[in-house]
């Protein structure tokens, strides 16, 4: 099978053998409206697509001039209400209009029914309204943006954010909205879980995958409705000034902290359990071998899912918390690791004696691994109450949680990105490109954070416009390692614009995936994904017999 | 299986339709990216709960801080909660529990073919809730004139000290978030019953009847927490 | 057709909940307007040390009927009562993990508190406070 992979390589090349298939659901319709109208799970994928990425190019042109600003030790580019917003800007998109809804959004909408051999999601309508939802909390972020743009930073800290002089209103709401669109897609997803299986598809032979967009629905539906609340009750002091969370008269600001942490820290793991997701799939394909420890991965997403929502005490080490609650968050936090590292050594088992192809996905793959064990322990690190005291709101905590939710979701939405672009488009990327960007990318993204452990551990604080002098040879690394991870997007960019059109014409299943989702359909799908019913005998990513035959899981 | 195709699997109370599509005359319209309607009314049902889930969780966070504030000040709390008109909230709870009667009423007269009968109930249903809101109105009222209101607005003399406009403020925002959920449950329930009337519900399709009802008690439910806790400690 | 999609059907559900007849609704009813009349009637009697605890026994009591018969929770198996019962447990979780904090943190940290108990002006009953006794029955 790996000669399918290495005829795929210089896919940029003219010469195609292959034609596309007559009928897919990209070229079953044309108009606007077939678009903005459709119910179709996997054009609402691509529609999530377009705006998932034009938002993370906004994220990330605000990231680059924040760093730029960091180039030298007084104001550089901007004065310091500007920086402010910057940051801000950042943050909140890259977290709510981009890490989010990302995974879930494009991949999980696409394949979740293509896995499930079901025609749609449950609910496809819900579906359309809550990509709509999503545009819609995005423009009015973006709108606050222009108009003024908030200065908080993206946790809006009481009681600063109730005065601020900046608008946060349109921010707020925009990620209230955004909310809303992602508790439906987690609906509909729980649901098209419980409802929507194929014949064969038992609970305990359901893709990996599916298993982690699961566990992420649980907390969407859990978590979001909390932030909704606090984004109103932010909205009331802002406007009405109820002091609910204003010290000056009588409130409790560490109180809102309490409320934003309890869906702010799961909200990693929306983030995070999607890209696990992703890699579940992407690291038994690429090695040719069954999951190792199916169950334990399994249950390991739905773990993380309990653990994360117990954990969220953590953020407020120094916030005023009581020390026994500080040390209750500690120890629970810590808890966390266990699930991951459940899953990181049955990742590396699978590897064992398999079939390894050095595909952009795998590469990305190992990319990932290396993310998720250092950023994880670092985690463990200032999960640590004593250490956190000295860590906190320093750039060592910036760089902890950029290499474990952004590297591991970055690293997972361009392994998924590149595994299931030929499933989605029906045309293959360049492999040599792909992996010179992925290697671009996990240098650059190496040279950009770990400087900003090193700048932490010495006490640089976050958030803060202007350093002392000694921190700038740190500072300009990690500027420079932002360029290079900028470099690395912009050759992804074109080559996947141009593999649209010219990639090579991928056939139905060029990695040899055992996944479901390569099993039955062609690609890109047709629009009903199947014809007829399909049906499963096997567990997905069986590779210990032929794939008709009856073969028991080998986990 | 497909759309087009008259004859329906499941016998002709089954019509299958796209997605959201209906069907005429109090027939189930089977949208047929379902296994069965079975699965269907499965699924409507589950999307509901968990939805009603995402509700509840939203509340919490009112109630969480409730917690907080009134183990900060409690007597404060407990002398503020006497300033609130304890018989026009126990009348609000009366008139919350019996709609909540009439709504399951209405679903169980729709399921025995008893349109008229579930119009009616949904009716008494709607009349509730306005009262409710009216009288609520009037409790609004009589706090603004009072003074006894969140935050920078309290300007009530009577009771001077910390935490007052605390629970003023947490009055009025779970009340009042209580309120928008009773306008949006009119809204639906208004719906519903258009739709009872216009005959397009039977024993055979009561599906948005029943999940109209569900979002309905889940505002009973939420009263019936806000009762005790802001009048009664 | 039916077998097709067998095991989505099969473990879930029956295929349609029971149907009874309207008695039990006007019975919950009832239960429920007693349990309101008994918390008012309890409510008042501001018992000092478990008034509140009673309350919330009651409120949950009449929640239970309108989840459990209202809402057909009873009838229904399986995936429905454990997202109710996951929620009821996760809202636990928040209130837990903060009111450990507010009851467990330095006097110092916490908002500015009330006076004690004595400073205060005495406790009204129902009826009794002069600024709004006309209300109270
Ligand atoms: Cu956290």
């Amino acid at each position: 099978m790996s000669s399918a992979t290495v005829e795929a390589l210089p896919a940029h090349q003219p010469g195609n053998t292959e034609e596309m298939p007559a009928e897919h659901y990209l070229n079953d319709g044309k108009t606007v409206f077939s678009w903005l109208g459709t119910l179709d799970h996997k054009r609402i994928a691509i529609l999530y697509m377009v705006v998932v990425l034009l938002m993370f190019l906004v994220g990330g042109t605000f990231a680059l001039l924040v760093r730029l600003e960091l180039l030298t030790p007084g104001p550089t580019i901007m004065d310091a209400l500007t920086y402010n917003r910057m940051f801000t800007l950042h943050g909140v998109i890259m977290v709510f209009f981009f890490m989010i809804p990302a995974i879930p959004g494009i991949f999980g909408n696409f394949m979740l029914p293509l896995m499930l051999g079901a025609k749609d999601v449950a609910f496809p309508r819900l579906n359309l309204m809550s990509w709509y939802l999503y545009v819609l909390g995005a423009g009015l972020g973006i709108w606050g943006m222009i108009n003024g743009g908030a200065d908080t930073g993206w946790t809006f800290y009481t009681p600063y954010s109730s005065m601020t002089p900046t608008q946060i209103l349109p921010v707020l709401m925009g990620a209230f909205v955004a909310g809303f669109s992602s508790i439906l897609t987690g609906l509909n997803f729980i649901v098209t879980v419980h409802t929507m299986r194929a014949p064969g598809i038992t609970w305990m032979k359901m893709p990996l995958f599916v298993w982690s967009i699961y566990a992420t629905a649980v907390i969407q539906i859990l978590g979001t409705p909390v932030i909704g609340l606090v984004m109103l009750l932010l909205t009331v002091e802002q406007v009405f000034g109820f002091g609910i969370f204003d010290p000056a008269r009588g409130g409790d600001p560490v109180l809102y902290q309490h409320l934003f942490w309890f869906y702010s820290h799961p909200a990693v793991y929306i983030m995070v359990l999607p890209a696990m997701a992703v890699m579940s799939e992407v690291v038994s394909t690429m090695s040719r071998k069954n999951p190792y420890g199916y169950k334990m991965i399994a249950w390991s997403s739905l773990g993380i899912a309990l653990v994360g929502f117990l954990a969220w005490g953590h953020h407020l080490f120094v916030s005023g918390q009581s020390t026994f609650d500080a040390g209750a968050f500690g120890v629970i936090s810590m808890m966390v690791g266990v699930f991951t590292a459940i899953k990181v050594f049955n990742w590396t088992a699978t590897l064992y004696k398999g079939s390894v192809t050095f595909t952009t996905p795998f590469a990305y793959f190992c990319g990932f691994l290396y993310f998720i064990v250092f950023g994880g322990m670092t985690g463990i690190a200032v999960a640590s109450v004593s250490l956190d005291v000295h860590w906190h709101d320093t750039y060592f905590v910036v760089a902890h949680f950029h290499f474990i939710m952004v590297g591991a979701t970055i690293m997972a939405f361009l392994a998924a990105l590149h595994y299931w672009f030929p499933k989605m488009f029906g045309r293959m990327y360049p492999e040599g490109w792909g992996l010179v960007s992925a290697v671009l990318i996990i240098i650059g993204f190496n040279a950009t954070f770990i400087p900003q452990f090193l700048l932490g551990n010495m006490g640089m604080p976050r958030r803060y416009y202007q350093y002392p002098e000694q921190f700038q040879a740190l500072n300009v690394a990690s500027t420079a390692g932002a360029s290079l991870l900028a470099m690395g997007f912009l050759i992804i960019a074109i080559y996947l614009a141009i593999s649209l059109k010219y990639g090579k014409v991928a056939g139905p299943n060029p990695w040899g995936s055992h996944g479901y989702e390569w099993l039955h359909t062609q690609s890109p799908p047709i629009t009903h994904n199947f014809h007829g019913q399909p049906v499963y005998p096997q567990a997905p990513h069986d590779y210990t017999g032929p794939v008709e035959g009856e073969v028991t899981h080998a986990a | 299986m497909q759309p087009d195709a008259n004859a329906s699997p499941f016998g002709p109370n089954y019509v299958p339709v796209a997605p959201g599509g209906r069907a005429p005359g109090g027939k189930y319209p089977w949208a047929t990216h379902f296994g069965t309607p079975n699965v269907q009314t499965y699924a409507a049902r589950f999307g509901m709960w968990l939805f009603l889930s995402t509700e509840v969780l939203l509340f919490a966070g009112l109630f969480v801080s409730y917690a907080v504030y009134r183990y900060l000040y409690p007597q404060t709390f407990a002398l503020c909660s006497r300033h609130l008109d304890l018989s026009l909230g126990t009348i609000n709870t009366l008139v919350l529990i019996t709609s909540s009667l009439t709504v399951a009423l209405a679903i169980h007269f729709v399921r025995t073919g008893k349109n008229g009968m579930a119009t009616g109930m949904l009716i008494v249903t709607l009349l509730c809730a306005c009262a409710f809101l009216v009288i609520k109105y009037f409790e609004y009222h009589h706090k603004f004139e009072q003074g006894t209101l969140p935050g920078r607005f309290y300007t009530y003399s009577g009771i001077q000290t910390e935490g007052a406009p605390m629970f003023f403020a947490l009055y009025f925002l779970t009340t009042g978030l209580h309120a928008l959920h009773v306008v949006v449950g009119m809204s639906v329930l208004t719906w519903v019953t258009y739709h009872v009337v216009k005959g397009r519900f039977s024993p055979v399709y009561y599906t948005p009847v029943e999940l109209g009802g569900l979002y309905w008690h889940l505002v009973d439910l939420v009263w019936i927490f806000l009762y005790p806790l802001l009048y009664l400690i | 057709m039916a077998d097709i999609t067998k095991n989505v059907t099969d473990s879930h559900h029956p295929a349609d909940l029971e149907h009874h007849g309207a008695g039990a609704y006007y019975l919950v009813w009832i239960a429920l307007l007693a349990l309101t009349g008994l918390t008012w009637w309890t409510g008042q009697m501001h018992l000092p040390n478990f008034g509140l605890a009673l309350a919330l026994i009651i409120a949950t009591t009449k929640a239970a009927l309108v989840v459990l018969f209202f809402m057909h929770l009873w009838e229904q198996k399986g995936v429905n009562r454990v997202t109710f019962v996951c929620t009821i447990a996760f809202v636990i979780v928040m209130l837990l993990g903060t009111l450990g904090d507010v009851t467990t943190r330095l006097e110092t940290l916490l908002p500015k508190r009330e006076a004690p108990a004595s400073e205060l002006s005495h406790m009204p009953k129902h009826g009794e406070a002069p600024a709004h006794g006309a209300q109270h029955p």
